[in-house]
């Protein structure tokens, strides 16, 4: 059972507005495979469908743009 | 998966990520910016992420798309918060009625047919929320105002916006639960 604290942290962690402290609390409370965790991870999917409401094709130049700057740029750099 | 083989370095399954993801993260900056040079930039930029930490990515805390998003979004609204730092407009400089889902109903004439199901069916779902439930959501995830500043735009209680924020979030995800 998610308590109503718990759902509005998930709901601000959705929407990208969590502070530092309520971070830290939703850290702690949603363990790994815990329904809090679950719920976080649902309505982060909505909030980033709320994107699709509002898809927009982009300038084909843009697609040229892009993949022209991967080409100078190595991948999975992180991981090296 | 996709960001799998784009993890590898194939730049094939970059470029149909690219074709898959370019139009929702294309529209949602420009709900945020309003601008399309701008854009355009947080939207490459977010595409060079995506290139560079394919790698990093950890399917079991969300969908490539959602961790695409969130660094569209992020980049766009740091954007739009630097232009109120300049212009020292901060709350007041966020758009009184910009219409950001009225705008967006109306979207989509040029997508493929996969994503226009993906889009219609969003539309929808948000169509559903009561109007201030909408407009409290819109103003958080578009706007990326706080509770606070969203309570202030609309002069209601912070209560109230919490609420319509977590009841219209909650019912979304209700909605779209067999898509997401």
């Amino acid at each position: 059972m998610i308590d109503e604290h718990g759902v509005e942290l998930a709901c601000l962690h959705a929407l990208g507005l969590l502070d530092q402290t309520d971070a830290a609390d939703l850290g702690e409370a949603a363990g790994p495979g815990s329904p809090l965790e679950n719920l976080v991870r649902d309505l982060s999917e909505a909030a980033a469908a709320l994107a699709l409401a509002a898809s927009t094709p982009p300038p084909p130049a843009l697609r040229s743009r892009v993949l022209a700057a991967i080409g100078s740029r190595p991948e999975g750099r992180e991981n090296l | 998966m996709l960001l799998t083989r784009v993890a590898e370095g194939n730049r094939e399954a970059f470029a149909q990520l690219y074709d898959r993801f370019s139009s929702p993260l294309y529209g949602a900056a420009m709900q945020i910016l309003r601008d399309t040079a701008e854009a355009q930039d947080v939207v490459q930029d977010a595409f060079l992420t995506l290139w560079e930490k394919a790698a990093t990515f950890e399917s079991s805390r969300g969908s490539a798309f959602s961790w695409a998003v969130t660094l569209v979004r992020n980049r766009a609204i740091d954007r739009v918060r630097m232009r109120r730092r300049r212009s020292e407009l901060l709350a007041e400089s966020a758009p009184e009625d910009l219409g950001y889902f009225a705008g967006a109903l109306q979207a989509g004439g040029d997508e493929s047919a996969t994503q226009g199901d993906e889009a219609r069916a969003v539309r929808a779902a948000v169509a559903t929320l009561p109007p201030e439930q909408q407009r409290a959501l819109e103003l958080a995830f578009f706007g990326g105002l706080t509770q606070e500043e969203i309570a202030r735009k609309l002069r209601e209680p912070l209560g109230t916006v919490k609420a319509r924020i977590r009841r219209g979030l909650m019912k979304l995800r209700d909605s779209l639960a067999d898509r997401l």
